[in-house]
């Protein structure tokens, strides 16, 4: 039986190293393209980055202020699930109570309002907060919990949707992806550098969602298997790189730290495109229990591939 | 680029010395403002007594960010701070609180070109964070008030001691320079080929 108890003290353990520590991928990249970059405002930007989450993992502090809104992606593998203590019902209570208690416990800045009345209950929870996402694993003997949060650069500026002409194509994606990287890093209105996730295809809905977890839950050097998609990825990788619009967008070599593309099929009629500009700031965590009561970090979800 | 610490009272001629690209640190009192409060501190009675207050206490300095805040016990600590972008105010709201509380420094992220005019005219610069995130809330000193907490804590309006706090950089200055402005240009210089192949045309 897999308890309750195991799964929030998880949860809570994710949150720390998210919140105090970058994954390794970013921590890397950060520091080669900080070498890398030749703008003498661009180096400042890297460094003030770096320095900060050397003294956050030391302090155990946040790195980041914002420190997003609060997301969960769960997937149940299909040996464990009737060996959940209480089912799935008490495991989205524990994932409730979990990011009350962190939000007052490290503490986390309570980022969740009603979008009208602007009410904050100062815990985080809300309708839709945390947000919940779920899939079931096949023959998994584990249950994988990945947390991440959103940060209000991406929520707020970083993300577009479109519908192109069904014939678009590669041009027409690759034009819509440079205009959003255009308006978002430009003028400092998101923080960059970023890791850009593009849906494409799908639903409406599935293409936004698409977005978002190939610029999160994908590491930074991660090719899509599909080799023409991964081709894609590295001509926008390049197209954005041409701008040299740079840390924070004052100019500079590293406007993008990655590119990552999601396809679905869509309708015949559209050729829908999201974008995502994931911040620097990441904040993703990947463990997996087990029925014995077992707890395994793992450096990648199998979300996107499982 | 120049560095300079700024000491308040902020005079005119001292803000119209620093220029785009200038970084500078700043000892003294400073206050936060997201646009719930702001709506708040230009349009209620709370926020004419509010306006008083900091008046009184000679703050001279708003910084766009909803801190992350801890309570221990009658006290309210500042962990950390990260800018909002000041566009996300709009320039109303910034030119108002400029003109009745007679300040001086903006602090935020992003450009505020918009209002290059007036701020040649009043006599404020705003100066952008370094970094997407970094260490502003370790220089904190203390918290002086917090405000208006039922707009929750992030909204709410913090006024703060701090210590050789920063650095930041100059964005827009008293001259009617902007320091993205500015970028733009040699920007679009460089990104021609690409936005050319793509037919893109920017403004």
């Amino acid at each position: 039986m897999l308890s309750q108890a195991v799964i929030e003290e998880t949860v809570v353990n994710l949150w720390k190293k998210n919140q105090f520590d970058l994954p390794e991928d970013f921590k890397s990249t950060l520091k080669e393209r900080y070498e890398s970059e030749t703008s003498e405002l661009g180096k400042v930007h890297l460094k003030a980055n770096i320095d900060m989450v050397e003294k956050a993992s030391k302090l155990g502090i946040p790195f980041c202020a914002d420190t997003g809104f609060l997301g969960y992606y769960i997937i149940l593998g299909t040996k464990v699930i009737d060996q959940v203590e209480g089912g799935y019902k008490a495991l989205e209570e524990t994932l409730k109570r979990a990011t009350a208690r962190v939000t007052s416990e490290i503490p986390l800045r309570p980022n969740a309002v009603h979008p009208l009345t602007r009410h904050n209950p100062n815990n985080n929870l809300g309708p839709g907060s945390p947000d919940l996402k779920v899939k079931l694993l096949q023959d998994a003997d584990f249950i994988e919990i990945t947390n991440v949060a959103y940060g209000g650069g991406p929520e707020l500026v970083g993300s577009k949707f479109t519908v192109l002409s069904p014939t678009a194509g590669e041009k027409g994606v690759r034009k819509f992806v440079l205009e959003c990287s255009l308006q978002l890093i430009r003028m400092g209105a998101t923080c960059s550098p970023n890791v850009v996730g593009i849906g494409l295809g799908g639903t409406f809905d599935r293409c936004v969602r698409l977005s978002k977890e190939a610029a999160i839950l994908r590491p930074i050097g991660d090719r899509n298997p599909d080799e023409e998609l991964a081709r894609l990825e590295e001509i926008i990788m390049d197209d954005i790189s041409k701008l040299k619009l740079g840390p924070m967008g004052m100019g500079g070599l590293t406007s993008a730290f990655d590119v990552h593309i999601e396809m679905a099929y869509c309708h015949m009629a559209t050729l829908p495109v999201a974008v995502y500009l994931q911040c620097s700031a990441m904040r993703r965590t990947t463990a997996r229990m087990y029925a014995d009561g077992r707890v395994e970090n793992v450096a990648k979800s199998c979300w996107l591939r499982g | 680029m120049k560095k300079h610490h700024l000491i308040p009272p902020l005079s005119e001629e001292i803000v119209k010395s620093l220029e785009v690209g200038d970084f500078l640190t700043f000892t003294g009192t400073v206050f936060t403002c997201r646009p719930l409060a702001y709506d708040r501190l230009l349009d209620s009675k709370q926020g004419a007594e509010l306006s008083k207050r900091l008046k009184g206490l000679g703050v001279q300095a708003l910084f766009h960010c909803g801190p992350l805040v801890k309570n221990e016990g009658e006290e309210w600590k500042i962990l950390g701070m990260v800018p909002m972008p000041s566009w996300l105010a709009g320039p109303e709201r910034i030119s108002k609180a400029v003109d009745s509380l007679g300040l001086r420094l903006i602090i935020g992220k992003g450009s505020l070109h918009v209002l290059s005019e007036f701020f040649v005219k009043s006599g404020c610069v705003h100066a952008v964070c370094v970094g997407n995130f970094s260490d502003y809330g370790l220089k904190v000193k203390k918290v002086i008030e917090g405000h208006w907490l039922d707009l929750g804590l992030p909204e709410a309006l913090w006024i703060f001691d701090a210590e050789e706090f920063g650095p930041f950089i100059v964005e827009t200055d008293t001259k009617g320079n902007s320091l993205y402005k500015q970028g733009d240009e040699t920007f679009k210089a460089g990104a021609r080929s690409v936005l050319d192949e793509l037919g893109i045309k920017l403004d």
